[in-house]
């Protein structure tokens, strides 16, 4: 037998060999998922992990969009205050005005010099309260009885906050006339006319600090 | 389909010409199979790892500079698609599995009607198979298959002369004892 005999032999032999056609099949391949050659049972798990992912970014964002919301209603204030209560020291002369809302949280606390929102902890003409210096709180609100509540509660939250306001001398009252005619007098400062209503009053003139 | 024509080929299936990929399944998938069942010897395995050799060819066409020996590129692929496949199905062999079980699977080749054929798997060590499926089969000049193998030139015609020395002492000798 020649060595070109077995060429030809072997040649012929594999003419007979049945090749699977995979023309069909590389074609019909979800190339996506078998990218560089990769298992079906690998795509899958990628993919899985991938729409995990995704979902776990959706409910954190929503989470965070419903976390930003709450401080935003709780913290700034956004939600329309029912009552109005205002802080002056003789001390240094500065005064606040705190907003509060119905459920008796605080909504928002200003300077009321700068206009400025400030932190109710940290109230700077506070800080050195002596025993010479008065403090008066005004506490505002349709519901005098709301009112008075909200009075004690400031006085009880101030005392607990600053050290110097136990021995200050501090005069309270509630919706008296003249801190009325002042909150009306700092509304029409602003442009607007002043409304009757003590809850419409004091809306406006949250609008405008 | 010479080589400057599977280089065109291969141009027009980056520029995404999906009859060039046609053209090319169609001219090189029996020299392909026959070299993946030479080295595996799996009917099975050879199907996969020429499915996975194509796809690799469509996926990582971009990467191919045309000029360059695209019947080489595309060998080199399913030869290490193939060998990589052997060696991860070694690794999961449970220890008590019958010696080459685990690179053949336990699907036996039919060699029935192609005695040259049975020969050559029996007789032939990895190398001399490849170099005579590729010659004889896929019809590679020597001087391609030792560029394609990394192998000199004459290490691989001394290889390809002596396998086909051991298939004819072995044909004579199943010849005589049939006799």
């Amino acid at each position: 037998m020649k060595l070109k005999d077995i060429e030809h032999k072997l040649r012929s032999e594999q003419e007979t060999v049945k090749v699977p056609d995979m023309l069909s099949r590389v074609k019909k391949a979800p190339l996506n998922k078998l990218l560089s050659g990769e298992t079906p049972a690998q795509a899958f798990k990628k993919k899985l992990a991938v729409r995990l992912l995704v979902t776990a970014t959706v409910l954190l964002i929503a989470a965070v969009f419903c976390f930003a919301a709450m401080l935003l209603f709780t913290e700034n204030g956004k939600a329309n205050p029912h009552a109005y209560l205002s802080i002056k020291t003789s001390g240094e002369g500065e005064s606040y005005a705190i907003f509060v809302t119905g459920d008796l949280s605080k909504a928002a606390c200003f300077d009321e010099r700068t206009g400025e929102q400030t932190s109710f902890y940290a109230l700077s003409a506070l800080y050195d309260l002596k025993s010479t210096d008065k403090v008066e709180i005004c506490a505002i609100c349709e519901d005098a009885s709301l009112a008075s509540d909200l009075l004690g509660k400031l006085r009880e939250e101030l005392s607990g906050a600053y050290a110097g306001f136990n021995g200050a001398s501090v005069t309270t009252s509630v919706n008296s006339d003249s801190a009325i005619a002042l909150l009306k007098q700092k509304v029409s400062a602003a442009g607007l006319s002043a409304e009757s209503d003590l809850t419409k009053l004091i809306d406006q003139y949250y609008s405008v600090l | 389909m010479t080589k400057q024509e599977f280089d065109k080929k291969m141009l027009e299936l980056q520029r995404g010409d999906e009859q060039a990929f046609e053209d090319i399944y169609n001219e090189t998938h029996r020299g392909l199979f026959a070299f993946i069942l030479s080295i595996c010897r799996n009917y099975h395995t050879a199907e996969d790892m020429m499915q996975v050799a194509y796809i690799r060819l469509r996926t990582t066409v971009a990467s191919y500079r045309v000029g360059s020996n695209a019947y080489a590129w595309l060998y080199t692929i399913a030869k290490n698609a193939t060998l990589n496949e052997i060696a991860r199905a070694k690794r999961e062999a449970p220890s008590d599995m019958e010696e080459g079980q685990e690179r053949f699977g336990s699907y036996t080749m039919n060699d029935e009607g192609a005695p040259v054929t049975a020969v050559m798997n029996r007789v032939l060590n990895d190398t001399e198979r490849q170099i005579v499926t590729l010659h004889v089969i896929a019809g590679f000049k020597h001087r391609e298959i030792a560029e394609m193998l990394d192998k000199p030139l004459g290490t691989v015609l001394w290889t390809y002369n002596n396998a086909l020395s051991k298939l004819k002492r072995e044909l004579e000798k199943e010849g005589s004892d049939e006799t």
